[in-house]
């Protein structure tokens, strides 16, 4: 682990806190950051947080490069930035809207996904088979399912809130799309079951529907 | 060369080593060189089943260890000359053995027999590993219930990436009469969720456990269903072509006196 204390990380209520040193210059800083973000390994993997920047007095386009540090080495979904080293507040998505284009890719996997088994994915993923019970699938965009669904997904894990699940016979034990959650504890109807259906959000639920036209 | 076929479960409990048994002993019969090995280090069962355990002098861990030779180890069936059987070790535990260590034992029998059937630990640590590293093929046996089932899609899947592509199911303790009132999973509940072939289906026998406790085989019995859904898995394994035993409950007469009244 890198000793230097020029940037320390703080668990906050509302997301992490970054304390950067007073006297440390700019690109010591990021470099730090940079490295302190690798140390941590899939900690903040697929994270979705606000970051609030304390210590050291930063303009805009050093906010920025510091958020780029975060989104290239950590995968990490900043929702919101709170700067308190001065007056400055940014909407993350004004900061950064360029970027995200070369992740969305697709996978595709030609087989069931057993019990115990677990595909974490940038961008989307696509199953030709069934996805068994204790199966667990993260993905930042939708999930799709041509076969059956009985394990876990989590669609939109960087807060991509368009994302969906779907398959063609659908019975999860759990969903998530960005950073809502639904439990199917009594199982799912048998409409549901029986036929296509897919989930989505809206309004911050995670709705489950058939897909008829 | 032999056939390498390991018999696996995941779960405990759900017959791997009455399978094993079983299914070595109708090979043998059928007239095939088969030798069962028992890679369940440290809980020795299979040598009890097949009413051998008196005859041990060497194991498994001695061999790999360099004790004795490998046929000094192998000891002959009482029913079939056929037969030999590999015991596990009990005093070891399944560290013991490396799953090179089973390649290379598996691989100085393969020259002498049709087939090898080795015993797979219930589990899916070490134990398990070692079994499947030399395997070509796997039987896996499940009850129909949803934790055997779970369990074994999870075997399944490791059997995959270990690239074992000859994968079957052996549905053992299958209950006629349940499945029909729909209290018991069925064979298509199961295979479903499995997605793999089915070798056989082997009703549930109370005489398993006599027989078993003898140190006798149901194959070897001739009045016992589940012997003869064995030596169907069996003749199956040798021909894929031989037709799956069909299992029917035994309707009592006046059962199907009242069917026909009601009915009407």
């Amino acid at each position: 682990m890198t000793k230097d204390n020029a940037v320390i990380f703080k668990g906050g209520k509302t997301g992490i806190i970054v304390i950067l040193d007073e006297g440390a210059d700019f690109s010591h800083i990021s470099q730090v950051l940079r490295q302190k973000i690798r140390d941590a390994g899939n900690f903040f993997a697929g994270a979705s947080t606000s970051i609030t920047f304390k210590g050291k007095v930063l303009s805009e386009d050093e906010i920025a490069e510091l958020i780029e540090v975060f989104d290239d080495e950590a995968g990490i979904n900043i929702t919101y930035v709170d700067d308190q080293t001065g007056e400055l507040q940014i909407e993350q998505k004004s900061v950064k809207s360029a970027k995200k284009s070369s992740s969305d890719e697709v996978l595709y996997r030609k087989s069931n996904l057993r019990g115990g088994q677990i595909i974490t994915h940038n961008g989307s993923v696509v199953i030709l088979g069934d996805v068994n019970a204790g199966a667990e699938i993260y993905a930042t965009g939708s999930v799709m399912i041509f076969g059956a669904m009985r394990g876990f997904a989590h669609a939109g894990t960087e807060g991509n809130e368009k994302a969906i699940v779907c398959a063609f016979s659908f019975q999860p034990t759990h969903l998530k799309i960005a950073s809502a959650e639904v439990h199917f504890y009594e199982g799912v109807p048998d409409v549901i079951k029986e036929n296509p259906s897919y989930a989505f959000l809206q309004d911050g639920a995670i709705y489950v529907d058939t897909i008829s036209t | 060369m032999a056939e390498i076929i390991v018999v696996t479960s995941g779960k405990g409990g759900v017959g791997k080593t009455t399978t094993t048994a079983n299914i070595g002993v109708a090979l043998a019969a059928a007239g095939k060189s088969v030798v069962l090995i028992d890679a369940d280090i440290g809980l020795r069962n299979l040598d009890v089943v097949m009413g051998l355990e008196n005859r041990i002098v060497y194991d498994l861990v001695q061999v790999v260890e360099g004790v004795c030779r490998v046929k000094q180890a192998l000891i002959k069936d009482k029913r079939y000359e056929n037969l030999h059987l590999l015991a596990a070790a009990q005093t070891k535990d399944k560290g013991a053995v490396s799953p090179e260590q089973m390649v290379k034992l598996v691989g100085s029998l393969a020259d002498d027999y049709d087939y090898i059937v080795i015993d797979c630990p219930a589990g899916i640590e070490q134990g398990f590993q070692n079994a499947i590293a030399a395997a070509q093929r796997a039987i896996v046996v499940a009850t129909p219930e949803v934790s055997s089932v779970r369990d074994a899609d999870r075997i399944v899947g490791l059997l995959e990436a270990a690239n074992i592509k000859d994968i079957r199911l052996v549905l053992n303790r299958i209950r006629p009469e349940l499945t029909k009132r729909g209290e018991m999973l069925t064979l298509s509940d199961v295979t479903d969720v499995l997605a793999i072939d089915v070798l056989g289906v082997v009703p549930d026998d109370e005489s398993i456990v006599t027989t078993t406790n003898r140190g006798e085989v149901a194959v070897a019995e001739a009045g016992s269903k589940a012997g003869a859904a064995f030596r169907n898995v069996a003749a199956r394994i040798v021909d894929e072509n031989v037709a799956m035993l069909e299992i029917t409950s035994d309707e009592k007469f006046i059962d199907k006196i009242r069917k026909i009244f009601k009915k009407s």
